[in-house]
């Protein structure tokens, strides 16, 4: 460890002797997860089409870290992206698929029950500063971005923190940071030997839709994969199985729906993690 | 709280900055900070790492969608956490593609 850098202990913690990164308010050892750019918009599926694909173009150069967060039915519900819970649940004749982060753009699949009519889902999105997958590259500027040549900055190891690349930096106060606001951890009972749906809300009164994400497993249940916590949607083997979730300005809802035919029962125990971050703002 | 260090997006005033989508720094506030970065490119299907932290924390990951070519599409993952280890699993692994998962704890929490 490094004897230098940033640091500001909470309270009652010694900076100089804590070892844990949670002690402290800021510790440049660690980066940030920074926001370069959220935004919102409308994907429209038009009339005679089942699908439509939504893409925002960054500019950066890399394949940045992203999430989605859609809005399937229009109604101030925005699903984490690649929901699918089905229409056979009564939830939603909607969902989204195949979110993609590329050198140019992110995008996102939303598709629908029936081709009839235009058809709109609004959506919210994050872009951060880490790569994810690809190598870093390019511009390293998202479009919009206006660079700053003030503020709070400190940089990785061996990098002049006046010349660091945005994804080099660990403090940039001329980001968004992702700011954590609370966790809620519920269980929804299930069991597959009929075909079945339950869901569940969680208040957490912002009143704005806040950035969110959550998680879930089938802890130790016989035949099911889950067994630590997977990032919502899941839905894969053995199905059919789905689990999906969504915030409003007021509520944050999980929903899961099973097939009958099998044997198996227990609790999908779900882990919320909401950000104090507007996501539509 | 009315100490610490406070930045805000330009042209705002910090003092009066909501948290929700004004500000950009507060030492008071607890942040997402990256405490791990697990990273594998091979042909695996699950690879488990120790995060050492004693409780469950955010994780994100995503994988590359082309094992060949300069468009690296790049989805969100599926992989698994608890309070002692991520397994990085590589659904439908082929040859090439990589999976990256950042490990994220809230500091000052």
């Amino acid at each position: 460890m490094g004897d230098y850098g940033i640091k500001v202990a909470i309270e009652e913690k010694n900076a100089l002797t804590s070892f844990n990164p949670r002690d402290f308010l800021i510790w440049s050892k660690y980066k940030d997860f920074k926001i370069l750019k959220k935004g919102k918009g409308s994907l429209l599926i038009p009339n005679g089409s089942t699908s439509a694909r939504k893409q925002i173009a960054h500019g950066m150069g890399y394949s940045p870290a992203y999430y989605f967060w859609v809005d399937m039915d229009n109604n101030g519900k925005y699903w984490m992206v690649g929901s699918n819970p089905g229409s056979t649940s009564g939830s939603t004749p909607h969902n989204t698929s195949e979110p993609e982060s590329n050198k140019t753009n992110i995008s996102f699949l939303g598709t629908r029950d029936g081709t009839s009519g235009n058809e709109n889902m609004p959506f919210a999105y994050a872009i951060f500063d880490q790569r994810a997958v690809d190598t870093y590259g390019g511009s390293d500027t998202p479009i919009g971005y206006q660079k700053a040549d003030y503020g709070i900055k400190a940089a990785i190891p061996g990098v002049n923190v006046l010349k660091a690349k945005i994804y080099e930096l660990v403090i940039n106060s001329n980001c968004e940071l992702l700011n954590y606001h609370s966790t809620r951890t519920i269980g929804l009972n299930w069991n597959n030997s009929a075909n079945g749906s339950s869901r569940i809300t969680i208040v957490h009164g912002l009143n704005y839709v806040p950035m969110f994400l959550a998680w879930g497993n089938h802890g130790s249940a016989a035949g099911t994969p889950f067994d630590k916590d997977n990032l919502i949607p899941v839905g894969r083997s053995p199905q059919p199985f789905t689990a999906s979730a969504w915030a409003n300005t007021y509520e944050v809802g999980i929903e899961i729906t099973w097939a009958g035919g099998g044997s198996a029962s227990g609790t999908f125990n779900c882990r919320v993690v909401i950000f104090e971050n507007d996501m539509l703002s | 709280m009315n100490y610490g260090i406070k930045a805000a997006k330009k042209g705002v005033d910090v003092f009066t900055a909501d948290i929700k989508d004004k500000q950009t720094f507060n030492s008071g506030r607890y942040v997402e900070k990256i405490k791990e970065v697990f990273e594998v490119s091979e042909n695996t299907t699950e690879v488990d790492f120790r995060h050492g932290l004693n409780y469950t924390p955010v994780l994100i990951d995503y994988r590359n969608l082309n094992s060949s070519g300069d468009t690296n599409d790049v989805g969100i993952s599926a992989s698994r956490i608890d309070n002692f280890e991520v397994i990085l699993t590589n659904v439908g692994a082929v040859a090439g593609r990589g999976i990256i998962g950042y490990v994220l704890f809230q500091a000052g929490s």
